[in-house]
């Protein structure tokens, strides 16, 4: 691998975010195009965040940290992507459920989304679900990934669901679902596409999906 | 010879052997559980409510542990969320608007001080008719400048507070007698206080990025709350429930022993000086940390929610790395099996939970969490009828 998106990769892993955007600058400065830096600096990066958290050597603040990172490098890379024609993964609009004040699990998700190259439009907090049916429209997104932290929260994911049927829009979205009280089997009973336990298996479950 | 419910407990937080182990409930004191066993309350009553959490437990046959937030914790941000809005002083002036947005309603405050304005909404959303959730949605500290002016200008605790409080508590504890035992949630331990100021995100990885910044957060969410957590023990509660779910198991043993155990261990220290015992309170992930809240010194620790939903909690395991540390207070899954198994389910997983915690003492068995809407009292029934038939010492 080339020795600059080697060190970037290393950069991100360590969560290094003062370093990351001079290393893309330089990687871009070297000619290297902005999808090979996406792919191999920074995904592959990700991928590793991810599996190391997974093994239970980094935590969520060594996630957050090289999730930053990431973000940091992508804000540069960003312009050189839109003008060389580089696509996203795909696009997620990801939203904690209508009456659920908590956002950490969330965004977290949605930086590991990021991560991993897909592109994430962020509703925030408390969102209808009629609110959720128009940003789908506007967006036309290939994903929507909720979260609920509340057992009493949860139904409204299913409400999310089923306003997609109605809206006939349940075929060309998926759905992904997580949270602290969410199960696989919740998922289940409640149709959703997708259910993640936490956000470096997100990655893996989104990318399932499409 | 017969021990109240009152004396059963404080035998187990006294590291005693008791006649057998106490069985209790968790019950939030509004909305939830306790708006379905008693749907005519006020939803803003909280003293009622509060009244109600005895009286159910009692109808019940538990032993009754009431846990006081509203009312206490008043304002609520000093619980909830944000900086205390409910004063203005020469120096610090708020001017709050109320948006309503559907369920949610926003208070969304401007505050202005002679170093700049500062800004939080503070959001409550009525998930369900008397079921309310209260959260600070947009937080207040973004930059150490913002917290510099917290520091200096953010009202202390007024002078009535003590006597307010304390004539809250009182009923309620004349009410309990000795059917049990009376806890309040303090505003939380340091690193909980501190996520009530900055948006999370930011507080996981501060003290990798800016430590002094983290340091002086931290000092300042320890002491704005001194005050108040006195007060409260000065009002004459059995318990001292300490919020500690913010730095969860999920952060690493490492990161937690580093960065957070010195603050939570000092404000723990604080809490327990006139003998008033901590609960300290991590509902989810808990396995990595149990060890290091032996050198954390709360009494109690609560509530080693099980798997698969709540948390990760073996108690089999925990029992042998705690020993004798601390009063293990937890832990059937009141999701799962309280209110979605059969009362038969419930008898056994509580069997099973009472045999494994009673061993050697230092066990008080308690739903995980609080009590959700829905629960069937037949589960209830079947819970503390097993919990009493298994759990004699």
């Amino acid at each position: 691998m080339d020795e600059i998106l080697k060190e970037l990769n290393e950069a991100i892993i360590e969560g290094e975010f003062g370093s990351v955007s001079k290393i893309v600058n330089r990687a871009l400065d070297a000619s290297i195009e902005p999808s090979v830096i996406l792919k191999e600096g920074m995904i592959v990066a990700m991928s590793e965040v991810g599996k190391r958290f997974e093994d239970g050597e980094y935590f969520v603040p060594e996630m957050l940290m090289a999730a930053r990172a990431m973000k940091s490098g992508l804000e540069i890379l960003r312009p050189h992507m839109i003008r060389t024609g580089v696509k996203s993964a795909g696009k997620v609009v990801i939203a904690s459920v209508r009456g659920d004040l908590h956002d950490i699990g969330k965004n977290l998700v949605g930086m590991m989304l990021e991560g991993a190259g897909f592109e994430i439009v962020d509703m925030g907090t408390d969102v209808p679900t009629e609110r959720l049916i128009e940003k789908l429209k506007e967006e036309k997104a290939d994903i929507l990934a909720l979260s609920a932290l509340l057992t009493t929260t949860m139904p409204n994911m299913k409400d999310a669901i089923e306003a997609l049927k109605l809206a006939g829009m349940r075929e060309n979205i998926k759905v992904l679902i997580g949270g602290a009280p969410v199960t696989e089997e919740y998922a289940r009973q409640i149709g959703a596409d997708g259910f993640a336990p936490d956000a470096s298996r997100a990655v893996e479950a989104a990318k399932s999906l499409l | 010879m017969t021990i109240t419910s009152r004396e059963r407990f404080l035998k187990v937080i006294n590291c005693e052997i008791p006649d057998r182990v106490p069985v209790t409930l968790f019950i939030a004191d509004q909305g939830h559980f306790i708006s379905q066993v008693y749907p005519k309350v006020d939803p803003q009553d909280f003293l009622t409510y509060q009244l109600k959490v005895i009286e159910i437990q009692k109808e019940l046959g538990f032993d009754v542990f009431v846990r006081l937030l509203y009312n206490v914790n008043d304002p609520l941000s000093i619980h909830c969320g944000g900086l205390d809005v409910s004063q203005t002083t020469e120096n610090w002036e708020p001017k709050t608007e109320v948006i309503n947005d559907g369920k949610t309603t926003i208070y969304r405050s401007v505050i202005r001080t002679p170093k700049g304005n500062l800004e939080q909404d503070f959001s409550v959303n009525e998930m369900r008719p008397g079921t309310f959730v209260y959260a600070c949605t947009k937080k207040p500290v973004k930059t150490e400048k913002d917290l510099d002016i917290v520091i200096e200008y953010e009202p202390r605790m007024p002078a009535w507070w003590p006597a307010q409080v304390k004539s809250r508590i009182q009923p309620v504890r004349d009410a309990l007698g000795n059917d049990g035992i009376l806890g309040t949630w303090t505003p939380h331990g340091p690193f909980n206080n501190a996520s009530l100021l900055i948006n999370l995100d930011e507080l996981y990885t501060l003290y990798r990025v800016d430590y002094p910044f983290y340091e002086k957060l931290m000092n300042y969410a320890m002491e704005r709350i001194l005050d108040y957590t006195r007060a409260i023990d000065e009002a004459g509660v059995d318990v001292h429930c300490v919020g500690g779910n913010v730095p969860g198991g999920f952060l690493g043993k490492k990161n937690y022993d580093k960065y957070i155990l010195p603050f939570e261990k000092k404000y723990i220290e604080f809490v327990q000086q006139n003998g008033t015992p901590a609960m300290y309170h991590n509902c989810g992930k808990i396995m990595a940390l149990v060890e290091s809240y032996k050198e954390l010194g709360a009494r109690i620790v609560e509530p080693f929610s099980p798997p698969p939903v709540l948390g990760d909690a073996d108690l089999k395991k925990v029992k042998e790395l705690v020993g004798d540390a601390y009063v293990i207070l937890g832990g059937v899954d009141q999701i799962t099996y309280l209110q979605n198994g059969t009362p038969e389910q419930v008898r056994e997983v509580t069997r099973e939970t009472v045999l494994t915690g009673k061993q050697g003492g230092r066990f008080i068995l308690q739903s995980a969490d609080f009590l959700e809407y829905g629960t069937p009292l037949e589960n209830l029934e079947a819970f503390v009828q097993s919990g009493k038939e298994f759990g004699g010492y």
